[in-house]
């Protein structure tokens, strides 16, 4: 029997990506048996050693059940650890907590941190992740991190579904031009960008465009999407400047509260958004919803970290 | 609703006065697991809990901030678990990181009733007992389950909703399983004589290894000796069942893995122990000392490198049973499973009553009454009502057996589910428990069959004292009001 070969769990509710992961690596995924005591606390056990094995934990954190989700990974990375794995790297495509990352009132928590500490505490000795909200969060890890980028594969998407070159990279804020400019320099595009007055918390006052997008078709991009009442507004405020189409390119379509609803109703043509959030049910809900598979770059991370080989290529490369 | 204790209110007024002067530079606060004991515990220390804005995101991710300075103060933080409790226990978990974030002096968790305290302690599991552990699992029973041993279990593959699990003989396979719930010492209660074919082997081996299992009360893991007969059990009830890993290259295991090619390995499921992280997850976060009441093993107190006070419910209890029930001295104290036999034994040594206990063989369904409580009031001791499917069959049992009156006393009244309804069906005339967990939905359910006692009154006091630096283990003999 070989030791220290990769093996892939995930837990028992969202299963898609990580089977996805596990085929593009060739391999089975792991025996996980996740139950629910009736307080809703959890029990997991293991079906396959995993003594001396390079275990890597796929966590898909979908909207609404984050706390449960978070307490199952760390209990699994704990399992693992007690059975004495030799490495456990966490793959988060979606990071819990990622916008909780800084102390912005007085007495606010950085949860962000609080997540770090505690898959450190668990017993996790490597963390994949994707399109951190912020990069800065790697800083708070004691343990190596690799944040991946969906960016490749939102190039190739574009490149392969879109008569680029009439479009225009736009983005719905501020804190996302970085983003934008980037994938605009990447297609050699020009870039718009919104700059909105934010009133409270997932609600959007006023928008004001710089750029100009007559004649154009737009593409929205940016890290996350929660209730997507920022993106409804800005592909008005784009139509409204004599866009021709607006379409929007996330990472995390978390689409939480009215999100399938504000898409519905919204001027957008359609959202896409990658696998990193189990979509489920959503997808049907919507015909404007479109799902970008980055399974493979996760596989390909992993197998790279497995064998030792360099992360950096597929910061610009689709594997 | 609630029945507070009359020799308690007495006394505590003299300790009022102290606390005033010295609990001034202290903050509590609690999560909203439970605001209702946390107004108790402030009224009776006398100082204004500290507000703290908690809310959910639309994500469901969830967002605390604490609205006034806490900063270098000793900080007591309130947070009870039922109902759901990972998210009551990352809401904790977020509230610590805030307030050790805000500077807090010190940071002491109140935990009523601790998560996660009644895991499995036997690390590894056959493969196709783990199945037996899922009936209560929320997802279907195709998911919860491992691999193609769910094709077996026909009984499992629809949902455990808990609404199935009831007294014992009544119910399809998955009947004795509810026992699970409040015994939580292991799975393979699920095992017993519940499969459609396993009743007719079931009474001569019950006949033949009674006498035994009285002596040697099976209480967290099964013996080799049973663990053999189980397996044997199994094998010849669930064919394609691997045999036990002791003998790799015997025939059976052959025979089995031509079958079943995954199986071939002869590894036993890996359960994870959330015990110790749990507790490694409170320090984590910036727990400084951590208070809890009645912990289901005692043991998890070795899993924290902070200071950890273990508060008992048997200094009320007593005084609940000496000033409720004039007539203890003609009861008997019962423990409805051998695992709570120390609990129920310590009770009744105390009350210089009898003493009964109710046995479970593993092998079928049977629950066996050791002791009299014939034209007796029987008083069972647990330490929680989960599921309740304990207490219900072993109250039953001490009605069949001629209890004239049923009590059962639980320090943590959890009840899980529609459990309520089920306990108020049941032979249980009056069932006590205290305010660890909110009573007042089951309040309106039972109305006066429960009884709930404050505890607030003593974790007031642990907290006064640990404040003030005073010894806690007075409490651990004395009902704070006595003392």
């Amino acid at each position: 029997m070989s030791s220290n070969s990769i093996k892939l769990l995930s837990g028992n509710v969202h299963k898609e990506l990580a089977e996805l992961v596990a085929k593009n690596l060739g391999i089975r995924l792991c025996k996980v048996d996740v139950s629910e005591e009736s307080n809703r606390e959890m029990s997991i056990s293991i079906g396959e050693s995993v003594r001396d094995e390079d275990v890597y934990i796929l966590c898909q954190i979908g909207s609404g059940e984050v706390n449960d989700r978070v307490m199952e990974l760390l209990i699994m990375i704990n399992a693992c650890k007690s059975a004495s794995a030799r490495r456990i790297t966490a793959v988060l495509p979606n990071f819990p907590y990622a916008r909780q990352d800084r102390k912005d009132k007085s007495r606010a928590p950085i949860t962000a941190k609080l997540m770090a500490n505690m898959l450190q505490t668990a017993g996790c000795n490597h963390v994949i992740t994707m399109d951190l909200h912020a990069s800065q969060i790697q800083g708070f890890f004691d343990v190596p991190v690799d944040n991946l980028y969906a960016e490749p594969s939102v190039v190739q998407f574009i490149k392969m579904n879109l008569d680029y070159k009439n479009c225009i990279i736009v983005s719905p804020d501020v804190g996302g031009a970085k983003r934008a400019a980037s994938l605009a320099d990447q297609l050699d595009l020009n870039f718009a960008l919104i700059h909105k007055e934010r009133a409270r918390a997932n609600e959007v006052s006023r928008m004001v465009l710089v750029g100009d997008v007559s004649e154009k078709v737009c593409i929205i991009v940016d890290d996350m999407a929660d209730t997507c009442g920022t993106l409804a507004k800005a592909a008005e405020t784009l139509i409204t400047n004599g866009a021709r189409e607006v379409i929007s390119i996330v990472t995390h379509g978390i689409l939480s509260g009215n999100a399938i609803q504000n898409i519905n109703n919204s001027r957008l043509s359609y959202v896409a958004c990658t696998n990193t959030v189990p979509m489920g049910h959503k997808l049907r809900q919507s015909a404007k919803l479109k799902q970008l598979d980055i399974s493979p770059v996760l596989a390909e991370g992993i197998r790279r970290l497995h064998n030792g080989e360099s992360v950096s290529y597929l910061f610009s490369h689709v594997p | 609703m609630i029945t507070a204790l009359k020799a308690g209110s007495s006394a505590r007024e003299g300790q009022t006065d102290s606390a005033r002067i010295k609990m001034t530079d202290c903050v509590i606060l609690g999560g909203r697991s439970h605001p209702d004991l946390l107004a108790r515990i402030c009224r009776t220390l006398d100082i204004d809990a500290t507000p703290v804005d908690i809310k959910d995101f639309s994500n469901g991710e969830t967002s605390i901030t604490v609205k006034e300075t806490v900063r270098d103060r000793d900080v007591f933080v309130i947070q009870s678990s039922y109902d759901h409790v990972n998210g009551q226990l990352m809401e904790l978990l977020i509230m610590l990181s805030a307030l050790k974030t805000a500077s807090a002096k010190s940071i002491t968790v109140v935990l009523p009733i601790f998560p996660y305290s009644r895991q499995s302690d036997a690390a590894t599991v056959q493969n196709y007992a783990t199945n037996e552990r899922n009936v209560r699992s929320r997802y279907d029973g195709s998911v919860g389950s491992i691999g193609p041993h769910n094709t077996g279990h026909a009984g499992h593959a629809g949902n455990g909703s808990i609404g199935s699990i009831g007294s014992v003989g009544t119910n399809g396979p998955n009947g004795s399983n509810g026992s699970n719930g409040s015994n939580g010492f292991n799975g393979f209660n699920g095992f017993n004589g519940n499969g459609p074919s396993s009743s007719g082997t079931a009474s001569p081996r019950k006949a033949s290894t009674f006498g035994e299992d009285v002596r040697n009360p099976p209480v967290k893991s099964f013996s080799k000796k049973e663990k053999q007969l189980y397996n044997g059990r199994a094998q010849s009830l669930l064919q394609f069942v691997p045999p036990p890993f002791e003998n790799p290259s015997s025939e059976p295991l052959r025979a089995t893995s031509l079958l079943n090619p995954e199986y071939n390995t002869g590894h036993r499921s890996w359960v994870a122990q959330n015990g110790p992280i749990v507790a490694s997850l409170l320090a984590t976060a910036g727990a400084d000392h951590v208070i809890t009441m009645d912990l289901h093993d005692p043991q998890f107190q070795g899993f924290f490198d902070v200071p950890f006070d273990n508060l008992l419910f048997r200094p009320l209890l007593i005084e609940y049973i000496k000033t409720m029930l004039p007539t203890y001295h003609s009861a008997v104290i019962v423990s409805p499973d051998a695992g709570g036999a120390k609990r129920a034994t310590t009770v009744a040594d105390q009350l210089h009553t009898r003493f009964a206990l109710i046995h479970q063989d593993r092998r079928n369904s049977a629950t066996i009454l050791v002791g009299d409580v014939n034209d007796r009031v029987a008083v069972l001791i647990d330490d929680m009502v989960d599921t309740g499917a304990t207490l219900i069959r072993a109250a039953k049992l001490l009605k069949d057996h001629g209890a004239v009156q049923v009590y059962a006393i639980c320090t943590h009244g959890v009840f899980s589910g529609d459990t309520v309804y089920k306990v108020r069906d049941s032979a249980i005339d009056f069932i006590v428990t205290t305010n660890s967990v909110p009573q007042d939905a089951h309040q309106a359910v039972l109305g006066s069959r429960l009884h709930v006692v404050d505890i607030s009154v003593l974790f007031a006091e642990a907290i006064r004292r640990i404040r003030n630096g005073e010894s806690i283990s007075r409490l651990y003999n004395c009902a704070p009001g006595a003392l």
